[in-house]
């Protein structure tokens, strides 16, 4: 095989990664708005919610979107490093 | 229908059978004794499956004429081939032996109860081991209440053994009222239809007297006082013969596959000679009369000559069926079929969705999903739940506390008819899968055969659960019933969120949202959140009732974990990246304690 061929096989797969992780952080965009979303419309019910179980219910969910979302900034930010 | 009606049917039945008589209430009482001592003594030689027994048994059966042996050493010591039969069927059922080896015995037991003839015959003895009933109850029950294994089997034949006569003993005095009606002189016929009547006689009398050699020594008295024709009586001795095997017929009724089969062959092996005996009666009659000329019995020594006729009977029955005895098996086995188990079929797993990797993914996914409904089923009634409930919208809270009646579910009979088969084939599917996939196809099989794995492993804790659950559900104890309940309601609303998941009841709902099970479960742990100490210090439980909830937590634990993963591998939504997207800001178990620690720091 030429060596043309070689570079060109590599620059495939080095394409193949990169699109993987471009894919990967698009996902993770558009996972982390949609948790942004729901973070909102929860805030707005616990504001409007009078009874204290499902006060706490709520803001279980609440403390699981943020964790969520911090988890996802971070992987975010890492690929974002790694494709640099 | 008709299966409801049954039951109540025959109940009634039975009902005005003993308020009309006494002695079909005595019968009846026999019977149900004889069958509770066959499941005794199956109890007492499954005991000793894989020891000592069963590898003398196996070293004294492995070859035929071992096994005639056997039968025949049996039938003589004990003088009863039928019990020796009975026995052998229990042997069969526990899995001590197989089927040639039980038809050996059965054969030699057979051989063997003609020196009962003899006996009769010659010294007019009749060994009467029913004596041996009532010690061998004392003894048995005395021995059942020991903890050692082998004891508590010996404990459960000798009870076994016991009730068994104990139940033919009640059959026979039920039945004397007919015995005593039986009078051979009004039924002396000649030429075949005197052959058949009295061979049927010959068997009525033996299931009524419960005892071929009751049925041989009347045959005697008969001849001796010349009540019956010589040809008559040796008919009733082929009916007595036929008819002896009512008793391996009625143990046959609480053992398994193959204890029926051996039943039905010692019925084939005794009407088959009977047939040939009957058709060859003249000249088997000459046979016997120069065995005897040549013994030197007198011409009218009948009593003897019977004892020489029912020895060439069973002799000749056995040579010419052992070496048939292979089409003898295959005759028995396809009239009495192994009772088919009807498991859950895949429904999705089909081989030409093999050529297509990302069909062949699909039907995995959905057939691992066939398998959690399945699953779903068996967990929910584990939890004393029923299936509408967890997936209507109503409070499972107010369910629960009024319902206190624990679901009756044998979870091993659900777990080997609904998902074991089941689960084998996908696994199996994706064993064949996997070689025309990419790395990436790979992996998103691995996480569906993870993903029913988890459902068994749900499944299995979930047994272990049940035993305490639906026991404490029930108690009078308020605060121990509380605990499983809160159990109830937690597994009961997981079961509900995966199925709002599965039904898309929310479009925006995705596995993301399980995590928030994973925080509730770590925050509601009785064991860790100090409620189980304070009910424990107050003396509202006691310390039998702590350890089963500490237990029943980590299965909790355990049957969540479970199904939250496996939830998130099969009801993840949208294309390959965006479900790895979603796996890896997952919170895993860091995360939920970092969460609980930010709480804390919080409320102080």
């Amino acid at each position: 095989m030429k060596t043309k061929a070689l570079v060109k096989i590599a620059q495939q797969l080095i394409d193949n990664a990169k699109k993987e992780q471009s894919d990967e952080i698009e996902s993770l965009k558009a996972i982390l708005k949609e948790l942004k979303k729901k973070k909102r419309s929860l805030k707005e019910k616990l504001e409007n919610e009078e009874d204290e179980i499902k006060c706490l219910d709520i803001q279980r969910k609440l403390d699981v979107l943020s964790s969520q979302r911090k988890k996802g900034l971070s992987l975010i930010k890492k690929l974002k490093k790694g494709e640099s | 229908m008709l299966r409801k009606i049954l039951l109540p049917t025959i109940l009634a039945f039975l009902a005005y059978g003993f308020w009309i008589s006494p002695d079909f209430k005595e019968i009846s009482a026999g019977v149900a004794i004889f069958l509770f001592g066959m499941f005794a003594l199956q109890e007492g030689f499954a005991a000793f499956t894989g020891g000592t027994l069963e590898k003398i048994l196996r070293k004294s059966t492995n070859k035929m004429w071992k096994s005639l042996s056997f039968g025949f050493t049996a039938a003589t010591v004990m003088q009863s081939s039928s019990l020796v039969s009975v026995i052998t069927i229990s042997f069969l059922s526990s899995g001590l032996i197989g089927l040639v080896e039980g038809m050996g015995i059965i054969f030699g037991a057979n051989v063997g109860t003609t020196t009962g003839a003899w006996l009769i015959a010659g010294f007019g003895l009749k060994v009467k081991i029913s004596a041996y009933a009532m010690p061998m109850l004392v003894f048995g029950v005395v021995l059942i209440f020991q903890k050692t294994k082998s004891l508590k089997g010996v404990g459960y034949i000798l009870a076994g053994l016991g009730f068994l006569f104990l139940g033919i003993h009640y059959m026979k005095e039920g039945f004397e009222t007919f015995q005593n009606q039986i009078s051979l002189t009004d039924y002396a016929m000649e030429g075949l239809s005197g052959v058949l009547v009295f061979s049927l006689i010959g068997i009525l009398a033996t299931i009524i007297m419960q005892s071929s050699h009751a049925t041989l020594v009347l045959v005697i008295t008969a001849l001796s006082v010349s009540q019956i024709t010589y040809g008559n009586a040796l008919a009733l001795v082929i009916g007595a013969n036929v008819g002896t095997t009512i008793t391996a017929i009625m143990g046959s009724i609480t053992s398994n596959t193959n204890g029926k089969r051996l039943a039905l062959a010692d019925v084939l092996f005794k009407v088959a000679a009977g047939i040939v005996f009957i058709i060859l009666m003249n000249p088997i009659m000459d046979l016997v009369s120069i065995i005897a000329t040549s013994l030197g019995l007198a011409e009218d020594d009948y009593t003897l000559k019977l004892a020489i006729f029912h020895t060439i009977f069973n002799v000749s029955g056995v040579i010419i069926m052992v070496p048939m005895i292979n089409q003898l098996i295959n005759l028995v086995s396809s009239l009495v079929p192994e009772r088919k188990v009807h498991t859950t079929e895949p429904i999705y797993l089909n081989g030409s969705a093999l050529e297509l990797p990302d069909t062949a993914i699909e039907a995995v996914r959905k057939e691992s999903v066939h398998l959690y409904d399945n699953a779903f089923a068996i967990i929910a009634h584990g939890l004393s739940l029923h299936r509408h409930d967890i997936l209507s919208e109503n409070d499972l809270e107010q369910i629960i506390v009024k319902n206190r009646q624990a679901i009756e579910i044998d979870i091993d009979e659900q777990y080997n008819t609904n998902i074991k088969y089941l689960y084998g084939e996908i696994i199996a599917y994706i064993s064949r899968a996997v070689m025309i996939m990419t790395a990436e196809q790979n992996e998103e099989l691995f996480v569906l055969r993870a993903a029913c794995r988890d459902i068994v492993e749900a499944i299995k804790d979930t047994k272990h659960l049940h035993k305490n659950m639906s026991q404490y559900i029930a108690s009078e104890n308020e605060d121990i019933r509380a605990e499983y309940n809160k159990i109830r309601i937690f597994l009961g609303s997981v079961l509900r969120q995966i199925a709002e998941m599965e039904y898309n009841k929310d479009e925006n709902l995705s596995v993301l949202s399980l995590d928030t099970i994973k925080l509730e479960m770590k925050e509601n742990d009785t064991t860790t959140n100090g409620t189980l100490e304070v009910l424990i210090r107050e003396g509202r439980i006691t310390p039998l009732m702590a350890t089963s909830l500490m237990n029943d937590s980590a299965y909790v634990y355990d049957v969540t974990k479970n199904l939250v993963q496996m939830a998130e591998a099969l009801f993840a939504k949208g294309d390959y990246s965006m479900k790895k997207a979603e796996r890896s800001i997952m919170l895993n178990g860091d995360d939920i304690d970092e969460i609980l620690e930010i709480k804390q720091t919080h409320s102080v």
